[in-house]
């Protein structure tokens, strides 16, 4: 593991994406892009990268995608529950 | 053995040298008769080079056990000792190298702790984070502390031993199926139990997982939360949701 800087917006698809284009193999594990309890991020990628890497996640200014609306944020907008959806659909309530 | 009467100039014990009941006879040195005086009731007679006769009387088991339940020991070499019964319910245990009566110890005493989130914690994308925790449910032994290095359940001295080990990782609602995963993982390495599964889009999402492990102590164990939602996700708080538990089971 290889411990490297935080960047302010972290994405770990777009952190693997651009260390693999530069050659630095990275699993796609969930925790072989990884913070600790003190906010420090890991990376399970080979000593010998370290440094190369290092670079790649200091350049890092990761997408922040805005979160989908969910089933019940789209109901709402239009003056519903997911309980009235479930009486409409015949489903029952709660 | 020939009997008869003595002869001028013979030697022979004389009955005076008994004086007392249960006197013995024996000797300080060749042809030298001596008598040996009855010990203390219930003392035993022992072959002891340091007395004239080379022998003495001295409390032996029978003078030493006085009571019912007594236990005999030695309390240095050649000495023996008299351990009165305890009381109902001890066990007997060594104190000093010696040993003596204690109160058992409850086989049911607990030893673990129990830490929660108070607030939120932003998730990044598919990156596995270390959740921390400000919150404790219980803690017996100082497993946790909210002030420093708040991710970890850590071994306190005397509680090595093989634990049980549960997390929850608690997402909030999302608008489409995404992966979300929650990992146990010991000393920073070990992935001690894990599952990733996709979530619902109408529910919010929990992800629970738990493991048995032996840790020793200094060992630290931390849960950790993964999202693939495209953004930053929160793990939800309160004392029901987002947590981290071990109990020890036994060394």
């Amino acid at each position: 593991m290889v411990k490297c800087n935080r960047p302010i917006n972290l994405n770990g698809i777009e952190l693997r994406q651009e260390l693999l284009s530069v050659g630095i193999q990275i699993s796609n594990e969930p925790l072989a892009v990884r913070l600790d309890g003190n906010n420090d991020l890991w990376l399970d990628i080979a000593e010998n990268d370290a440094v190369a890497a290092k670079a790649v996640v200091a350049a890092h200014n990761g997408t922040i995608l805005a979160l989908e609306p969910t089933v019940q944020d789209k109901l709402t907008l239009v003056g519903l529950s997911i309980d009235d959806l479930k009486t409409a659909l015949g489903l029952g309530g709660n | 053995m020939s009997t008869g009467r003595l002869g001028e100039g013979d030697t022979a014990v004389q009955q005076t040298i008994f004086d007392a009941k249960a006197d013995l006879l024996t000797a300080t040195a060749a042809d030298t008769p001596a008598r040996l005086a009855v010990g203390t009731n219930n003392h035993t007679l022992i072959a002891d080079s340091s007395a004239a006769t080379g022998l003495s009387y001295a409390a032996g088991s029978k003078a030493t056990l006085t009571t019912t339940g007594d236990i005999l020991y030695a309390s240095s070499a050649n000495t023996p000792a008299r351990l009165g019964i305890g009381s109902s319910g001890q066990v007997l245990t060594v104190s000093g190298g010696i040993p003596g009566w204690a109160t058992a110890s409850s086989s049911s005493t607990f030893a673990g702790c129990r830490v929660y989130k108070s607030a939120a914690q932003s998730i990044p994308n598919a990156t596995g984070t270390a959740i921390t925790f400000n919150s404790e449910d219980f803690d017996t032994d100082n497993y946790h502390s909210t002030s420093t290095n708040t991710s970890r359940i850590t071994i306190p001295a005397g509680k090595a031993g093989y634990y049980f080990i549960t997390g929850r990782c608690y997402f909030g609602a999302v608008g489409s199926v995404k992966p979300f995963a929650a990992s146990i993982i010991k000393n920073g390495t070990t992935n001690i139990g894990g599952i990733e599964i996709d979530s619902s889009v109408t529910y919010e999402t929990g992800r629970q997982v738990s493991g048995i492990s032996y840790l020793s102590v200094g060992d630290y164990v931390e849960l950790y939360a993964y999202q693939e939602t495209g953004g930053n996700f929160d793990v939800t708080q309160n004392n029901n949701r987002t947590m981290l538990a071990v109990g020890l089971l036994g060394a």
